[in-house]
């Protein structure tokens, strides 16, 4: 079907060319369009800067001295083991793909229009899981390659190295795809979180059971099957685990048997438009997750049907006429008792100032509800690391517990309002075409970051001094770090502004006049990079005198070059450089796009929890076939 | 409210979207700004609602320069795109709330203004639907329903009428411009059907490849093109195309 496509498109250029080569005009008008979408000499240059600086370095420099550092702590079996479990987190990642493109996105759409069997779009859907995959072969790469290079292999042993990467590749590529064609209702997400945190927890030094937990691989990863040739029938020895390379080989005929399956079982019933949302189709079974015992996963995204019955309820004029005339719809919004940090935020607001909240957030902050998720998540780390792996130093886990914090703390709350919508064929965000003022947005996002700030550092504060206590490091380190990290997440709140309203924004091109625009913000990204953080990372590593002025000037670099650049953005905003209207979606508004389907599925989700209580999920069945129709479904 | 429009510029890359532009448009008017694709009709409400900076010359309301943080300019004008933004998972009611709240025009009173639009637009039955279960049509109308409650001074609406609104609705819309005009509310809306912006507007501006090609009342343009017949705006594109080098 690529190659069709291929085919049919250079036959459509060959012809177009051809049509406008016989007119002037529309050779003239060709050549106008040309030259508008043309790179201009400085965009050429910043991007041949990236690629040829910035790529070696990300791609080449610190993959070889992560592996470097792996070896050198954790010898071969280390640097296999961590191949295998990237490895295998690609393979879980590209089977929750495959199935996640599958069930829904824009191939679907596009794909379903055309006359094409189902079979055929299925076979075009699994080329972007595919694609993905490259990823394992390029650090199978550089795992064996470091190994051979470390051993000094000969031509024979670096041929078997350049084998067993792409044998690495295969093996991965089919428990992808097995895995998704068989079981596309395994969590996949789930199963990558827990080896995430389990990884963490045996990345530091003193993991009980390390050298066993390394050995094991070599049995239970599939990952591990082509390892076991390299890490054991190679580099010690060991003439059984050849039978490795055969496991693994056996695994990559399922590939066949997996497409073929796909290829067979692969029906799509019908394709739904939802609105802001990818087209979601209805296929049949083993791939339509509506059905009854599906995993909590299936319970999220099977309600889009059944929500919309609870949505379509409508009122006659007369009680919709008399609900108006209470005026309600004009007071701001009321937030419930569990919703305690809106409440907070809330009382910190003026009038015009909730209704410009209500605008950003789309009315769901949902604040309070990623401060529990936090509070959840890290007292189960808490009691990991309390449990399990007693010996294991506390650091990393505050560390770990800050990281997922902050991130709740920059996602937890959907700004929805700084997305863009498609509008007159450029992209617009929400709030562009309401009278709101930068300041006021910056004044909200500033009151709302310092309340949700402080509501962390309680919670992280509290995780600290749990988990230091009777522990080796002083609880007073605990909450040293603890509060330099709370006035981290307060600096970079200009940072975070910056961040949103740059979403929707389109910057101004590089030209001679425009320059030391562009100069400004590279040099205070480069200051707080290559110096506000390093010394902030020096602060919490160095002993307590030292490391509190390298933290205190770090956190101080890093507060000029955040209040620098909002100064910046603001400058520009006002001045008229930038403008509201983009061509293209940015990489981070497409990532938050993915956070926001999900956030969704979780709104419909609770709708159907407070109208059915909590055991919503027993009508779902009646509520899936009453939105196809079959009313007469009722359970009794 | 007076708009001026001076020497207004507007490129986007190496593509001139908007090429010196020089227009004044006199309160309670209905101005049809027309235009072949790509001819910077968008551009130009964008221009106008603070949404896209212009390169180069300005916009003054009532002689006052217009910039982005104006918010008070802003207040007093609102713009509707071809797909007017409004969240799914909001309903008709909230979205109206929020609007009228950040036009400052929460006054007493407006609750009836509210039922009155919603009613006129048959959008009180689904007054507490989220936007998300209603087609592109109701969209629309709960949308614009919350901004001409507002009733700022200057109504700005890219491609009304090809917005997916019933009839019903249309004549609904049609309705409260003329109203609107009559209370001094200036009505700027961009078309691709020539005859109802004949009918429709009061004056009609022509853009090509970005620059003002003609502009006036239809009976000014009927005496430039010498012709006394409707369908004066159809002659102008014609005579435009085949004008083209």
């Amino acid at each position: 079907m690529t190659g069709t496509t291929f085919k049919i498109d250079r036959a459509l250029r060959r012809a177009v060319r051809a049509t406008i080569a016989e007119s002037p005009q529309l050779t003239l008008d060709y050549q106008r369009e040309k030259r508008a979408r043309r790179l201009s000499i400085w965009e050429i240059f910043y991007y041949s800067l990236a690629v040829g600086i910035g790529g070696p370095l990300v791609f080449v420099m610190i993959p070889l001295v992560l592996i470097a550092c792996v070896e050198d702590g954790r010898g071969a079996d280390g640097v296999l083991a961590a191949a295998a479990v990237v490895s295998t987190a690609a393979s879980l990642a590209c089977a929750q793909l495959l199935v996640m493109r599958l069930r829904s996105g824009k191939a679907i759409s596009v794909l379903s229009h055309l006359p094409a069997r189902d079979s055929q779009i299925a076979g075009q859907i699994r080329l972007e899981p595919a694609a993905w995959s490259i990823v394992v072969l390029y650090f199978s790469v550089f795992a064996y390659g470091y190994l051979a290079w470390k051993n000094q292999f000969g031509p024979g042993g670096w041929s078997l190295v350049a084998g067993l990467a792409v044998g690495q590749w295969l093996t991965s590529l089919a428990t992808g795809a097995i895995l998704g064609v068989f079981l596309p209702r395994f969590p996949f997400g789930m199963t990558i979180l827990v080896a995430a945190v389990v990884g963490v927890i045996y990345a530091q030094a003193g993991a009980p059971h390390i050298a066993d937990v390394l050995f094991a691989q070599y049995f239970v990863l599939p990952a591990g099957w082509m390892n076991a040739v390299l890490g054991l029938a190679f580099l010690k020895n060991i003439q059984g685990a050849w039978c490795g390379a055969a496991v693994g080989t056996a695994c990559i005929a399922g590939l066949f048997v997996a497409m073929r399956h796909l290829a067979l079982s692969y029906t799509i019933r019908e394709v739904h438009f939802p609105p802001d949302t990818e087209a979601t189709a209805t296929l049949a079974p083993p791939f339509h997750e509506a059905r009854p015992g599906t995993g909590i996963r299936g319970f999220f995204r099977s309600s889009r049907e059944a929500m919309a019955a609870v949505d379509e309820a409508q009122l006659t004029p007369e009680q919709a006429e008399r609900q108006i005339l209470t005026g309600a719809f004009l007071e701001p919004t009321v937030w419930s008792r569990f919703q305690w940090q809106e409440r907070i935020v809330d009382r910190l607001l003026t009038d015009r100032e909730r209704a410009i909240l209500e605008l950003l957030a789309a009315n769901r902050p949902r604040w309070s509800e990623s401060w529990w998720t936090l509070a959840f998540g890290g007292a189960i780390l808490t009691l990991i690391s309390g449990v399990l792996v007693a010996p294991v130093g506390k650091l990393t886990l505050v560390y770990f517990a800050a990281v997922c914090g902050s991130f709740l703390l920059f996602g937890g709350g959907r700004w929805r309002g700084f997305r863009t919508q498609d509008c007159a064929g450029a992209l617009i965000p929400y709030f562009a075409v309401l009278p709101i003022g930068f300041d006021e947005i910056s004044r909200l996002l500033l009151k709302v970051g310092l309340v949700r700030a402080a509501c962390v550092f309680v919670l992280v504060l509290l995780f600290a001094v749990c988990g230091f206590r009777g522990q080796i490091v002083d609880p007073l380190v605990a909450v040293i770090v603890c509060a330099a990290f709370a006035s981290l997440l307060v600096i970079l709140q200009g940072w975070i502004i910056i961040f949103y309203l740059s979403l929707g924004m389109r910057f101004p091109d590089v030209r001679l006049r425009t320059l030391a625009w562009h100069a400004a913000p590279i040099v205070l990204i480069v200051v707080s990079t290559f110096i506000g953080f390093p010394m902030l990372v020096a602060g919490f590593a160095l002993p307590a005198g030292a490391g509190v002025s390298f933290a205190a000037a770090g956190l101080l670099v890093l507060a000029l070059c955040s209040w620098g650049g909002w100064q910046l953005l603001r400058t520009m905003y006002l001045r008229g450089l930038v403008d509201l209207v983009r061509n293209k979606r940015s990489s981070w508004e497409e990532f938050l796009q993915r956070y926001d389907m999900a956030e969704q599925r979780r709104c419909r989700t609770e709708k159907l929890r407070r109208k059915y209580g909590w055991f919503w999920w027993l009508r779902r069945p009646y509520e899936m076939s009453r939105a196809a129709g079959h009313a007469d479904d009722e359970p009794a | 409210m007076h708009i001026a429009i001076r020497s207004l510029t507007k490129s986007f890359g190496r593509s001139l979207a908007l090429d010196d532009v020089t227009l004044n448009i006199e309160p309670g008017r209905i101005v049809a700004v027309l235009g072949g694709n790509g001819a910077g009709k968008t551009t130009l409400l964008r221009c106008l609602a603070g949404v896209a900076a212009p390169d180069r010359g300005e916009v003054l309301y009532d002689g006052e320069p217009f910039r982005r943080d104006r918010v008070d300019l802003r207040q007093r004008l609102f713009l509707v795109p071809d797909f007017p933004f409004v969240y799914s998972e909001m309903q008709v009611l909230r979205h109206v709330g929020m609007v009228l709240r950040l036009y400052g025009a929460d006054e007493p009173g407006v609750e009836e203004r509210v039922v009155e639009l919603l009613r006129d637009f048959d959008m009180l039955p689904l007054a507490e639907a989220a936007f998300g279960t209603l087609s592109r049509g109701q969209r629309y109308k709960g949308a614009l329903s919350a901004l001409l409650a507002a009733d700022p001074e200057i109504w700005m609406f890219d491609e009304p009428f090809a917005s997916g609104m019933d009839p019903r609705g249309l004549n609904a819309f049609r309705r409260h411009v003329s109203d609107a005009t009559a209370r001094g509310r200036t009505v700027i809306f961009t078309t691709q059907i020539l005859e109802l912006a004949e009918r429709f507007a009061d004056e009609v501006c022509i853009l090509h490849h970005g620059c003002v090609h003609a502009c006036g009342s239809l009976a000014e343009l009927r005496t430039r093109s010498d012709t006394n017949t409707e369908g004066v705006l159809n002659e102008i594109f014609e005579q435009l195309h085949e004008s083209q080098p």
